[in-house]
């Protein structure tokens, strides 16, 4: 699994601004919180991060 | 007045509940027939109508026994509210082992598909947050190049098929 510096290369690289980043968050948010939770351990995040992202994807 | 059958039927109660709660002291009927038959007068129903009651709300035969003969209010009040008190933490109880159930059913599910996510759902996710499908050929193009492996895992972990997985990674080269 990649890490999140990766991820966050690639789906820039990919062609999602910061703004495509956010709503990527978003989206994933509302599709399912616990994937989306599940997902953001798996790239190594801790938990207060988590916690973060995920409260400014709601 | 009531015979012990008339009442049993009017409470929907069977004869032998109210032999039973006659002989624990709890309803005793207030006068006897010449032949010794029990008759019910109007007080034993009411103090019927309450017992019922109570039972509706669980509290056991004692308890009852209890509320009805209690003088004090503070008593009285008293063992409803540890009835209450019971009654939620029964349900506290209850609530968290449909927690623990949902758990497992959730872990078990995962598990056995083992993945977080279908690739529709993933496409969708990409989509929504604005690639195209130029986009997303760019972003197999750039997962391969940083690591095929962990390209071919994640593909993986969304359900795809080795062929499929193939095919993509073929064409992201």
């Amino acid at each position: 699994m990649l890490n999140k510096e990766q991820w966050k290369t690639l789906l820039k690289k990919t062609g999602l601004d910061t703004e495509g980043l956010n709503r990527f968050h978003r989206e994933f948010e509302k599709l399912s919180g616990e994937d989306h939770q599940e997902f953001l351990e798996l790239l190594g995040i801790d938990a207060e991060e988590i916690g973060r992202i995920r409260d400014s994807s709601k | 007045m009531a015979s012990i059958g008339k009442l049993a039927g009017e409470f929907g109660l069977s004869r032998s509940t109210l032999l039973y709660y006659d002989s624990i002291g709890l309803l005793c009927p207030s006068k006897r027939s010449e032949a010794g038959y029990r008759i019910y007068e109007k007080r034993d129903m009411d103090r019927l109508h309450r017992i019922c009651r109570y039972r509706e709300a669980g509290l056991s035969l004692s308890d009852i026994q209890r509320l009805l003969e209690e003088r004090s209010p503070v008593s009285y009040f008293a063992t409803l509210e540890k009835r209450l008190s019971d009654l939620n933490e029964e349900i506290g109880s209850l609530r968290r082992q449909q927690q623990v159930i949902v758990g497992i059913l959730k872990e078990d599910n995962k598990s056995a598909s083992g993945q977080v996510m279908n690739k529709e759902q993933w496409i969708e996710l990409l989509r929504t947050s604005g690639l195209d499908e130029a986009g997303m050929q760019r972003w197999h193009c750039g997962f391969e190049k940083l690591s095929g492996s962990c390209h071919h895992d994640f593909l993986r972990s969304l359900g795809l098929d080795e062929k499929e997985i193939q095919r993509i990674r073929r064409n992201s080269r």
